[in-house]
């Protein structure tokens, strides 16, 4: 073993030649620079953004932050999103554990319609349902409340969540189920005391799943949320961006480095957790 | 499940029923969010309707007839499998390349691995909020590039030419997909046997051979994965299209999506918009029933 290590370890840079660092230098200039061009933007005056798009921020000022958040509504934006984002969360995460501790774990007559019923979702495109579901809201009188944002949301993640969290219940032994029900433990209690604190990893990556989703729609919160005080970040950001006008360019890159920052920053602490939850939900092809 | 005796459905109904109350408050979501809103979707392509009031003008297969002669849907369809097909393309094949390449090991590897990966962390609203900028033809800084390294007979107005405007959001997509495409490829390498490509190794194959012969073989399937995530994901693409042009100019980038959005919200013609969006759900399940045998049947060989 020990020694397969080490020949290996002789061999590992064998075979990257100097032309390929450099090759993978532009490839990464090209993956990073459009970000950091628009964060060095962000500390110029409007006046070194005009004179020249290369110069570099002379001072770390924060002018174009304040105006972004005060004069061009972004705070509202940010605590809307925010919002909206936990609370999908958390109807995201309790009702995927019901469904996959059902699914996974309980007698369940009709079970496979069932199952269909929920993944048919995956075939159905969004646009699709846009308008009747648009309509359906409007209807309800629930349009501008966030019930009208979580639950399509919801709906939205139900089979991707499922699909992950019951292959996951799957492994958990049923004599663990069996040994908590002779202690006289019940459906209910099982699934809260038992199943939920085996699952937490599994929840940590719904969680990043959903919060992304969530985080980033666009298409329903353009078409549903009429009510300009509850925009989101990413249907404000095109507000923000028309006023280029009359506010200037500068305060609109500090509206995009904070709404960009938010997951790099998440992804830059949590690059592990990150990873595994991302190419976990690849499964779903 | 059980072959010992068969209980009767009464009693298999009522052993159901905690797990029937764990997954009704996903069936009324789904019910009132989905399901009532799918059927009515059938109702409205048959009508015509201006997204308000009840439905009184029922105009059968017209809306249909409708859609299928305009030259606009046609156009949006051919954009979309433009996008798609550069996507599979481009997007996967850099995106294994780069992969392979931190697979081989390489100095700052860390760096690359999360400079590689972060345009993936960014939303395509935001992505395309910066692209328009990056395209803009006065400051933006492509044309700025094309003039310093004496090419700016190349500078263009980008977005808002018929020419250019869907390869330049093709372009930024495929920017932004390579980092997902990258990340599954290297999983999945990282999966590979490590004494299959030892036992090559002391083979003395080559490295070329290697990649040939024991890397790409072991990739395929993740290849098929990728190929029907691109598929699937790109069909759906609006955010960045709405964002960067608005399916403009007139129409030129255009993809499903947008046209369905546009007849509806921008145009008021609910009804044909429907119809538009229930003609691309057949289309799209028709290419996943495609893609889910190919999937089997590709998977067979590799067993």
């Amino acid at each position: 073993m020990s020694r397969v290590k080490s020949l290996r370890k002789g061999k590992r840079r064998q075979g990257t030649s100097i032309v390929t660092f450099i090759l993978m230098l532009l490839v990464a200039g090209v993956s990073i620079y459009p970000l950091i061009w628009v964060i060095l933007q962000s500390f110029k005056t409007e006046t070194q953004f005009l004179g020249s798009i290369w110069s570099l921020p002379t001072s770390l000022n924060f002018d174009n932050y304040i105006r972004a958040f005060k004069e061009a509504n972004l705070l509202v934006y940010l605590k809307n999103t925010i919002i909206n984002t936990v609370a999908t969360l958390v109807v995201d995460l309790v009702l995927v554990t019901c469904l996959g501790y059902a699914f996974s774990k309980l007698k369940m007559k009709f079970k496979k319609v069932l199952w269909y019923l929920i993944l048919i979702n995956m075939l159905i495109p969004t646009p699709i349902i846009l308008l009747p579901m648009y309509l359906q809201v409007v209807d309800l009188g629930i349009q501008n409340t966030l019930a009208a944002i979580v639950f399509p949301y919801y709906q939205g993640f139900a089979p991707l969540g499922l699909i992950l969290i019951k292959s996951y219940m799957d492994n958990i032994p049923d004599e663990i189920i069996e040994s908590a029900k002779i202690d006289g433990c019940g459906t209910f209690r099982i699934l809260i005391s038992i199943m939920v604190p085996l699952v937490k990893p599994m929840l940590v990556t719904l969680a990043i799943l959903g919060g992304m989703n969530a985080w980033n729609e666009y298409m329903w919160a353009l078409v549903s949320i009429s009510d300009t005080s509850k925009y989101t970040l990413s249907v404000g950001l095109a507000v923000i961006r028309d006023k280029i006008a009359t506010i200037g360019y500068t305060p609109v890159f500090a509206a995009l480095t904070v709404s960009a920052m938010v997951f790099v920053v998440i992804y830059l602490f949590a690059q592990k957790t990150f990873v595994r939850s991302i190419t976990a939900g690849a499964v779903k092809g | 499940m059980n072959i010992k005796k068969k209980p009767s459905l009464w009693q298999e109904l009522k052993e159901s029923i905690p797990a029937y109350l764990l997954i009704l408050p996903t069936f009324i979501i789904l019910a009132v969010f989905l399901f009532v809103p799918f059927a009515n979707a059938f109702r409205i392509s048959l009508y015509k309707y201006k997204g308000y009031g009840e439905l009184t003008k029922f105009v059968g297969l017209k809306n249909y007839i409708n859609v299928l002669q305009d030259e606009q849907f046609y156009r949006a369809f051919g954009n979309t499998f433009k996008l798609i097909g550069c996507d599979l393309i481009f997007s996967i094949t850099i995106g294994f390349i780069l992969a392979y390449v931190l697979f081989k090991g390489i100095r700052m590897k860390r760096f690359f691995n999360t400079a590689l990966f972060i345009p993936y962390l960014i939303s395509m609203v935001v992505i395309g909020c910066i692209w328009r900028i990056i395209y803009d033809p006065t400051i933006g800084p492509l044309n700025q590039v094309l003039e310093m390294i004496g090419l700016g007979n190349l500078a263009q107005p980008w977005l808002s030419q018929i020419g250019t405007a869907l390869p330049s959001i093709i372009v930024t997509w495929i920017w932004r997909t390579i980092p997902f495409n990258m990340l599954i490829c290297y999983a999945n390498i990282m999966m590979l046997p490590k004494d299959q490509l030892e036992a090559a190794q002391m083979d003395g194959a080559s490295q070329w051979k290697r990649l040939r012969y024991v890397i790409i073989p072991h990739m395929i399937p993740t290849f098929v994965t990728l190929a029907i995530l691109t598929v699937t994901n790109d069909l759906r693409a609006f955010d960045l299209v709405w964002v960067m042009t608005q399916g403009g100019p007139g129409g030129a980038s255009d993809v499903l999506t947008s046209y369905v959005y546009s007849n509806a919200f921008v145009s008021q013609k609910f009804g044909p918009a429907t119809a538009a969006s229930i003609i691309m759900m057949v289309a799209m399940i028709g290419i996943t029933v495609i893609l889910q045998i190919v999937k089997k049947a590709g998977g067979k060989n590799h067993e």
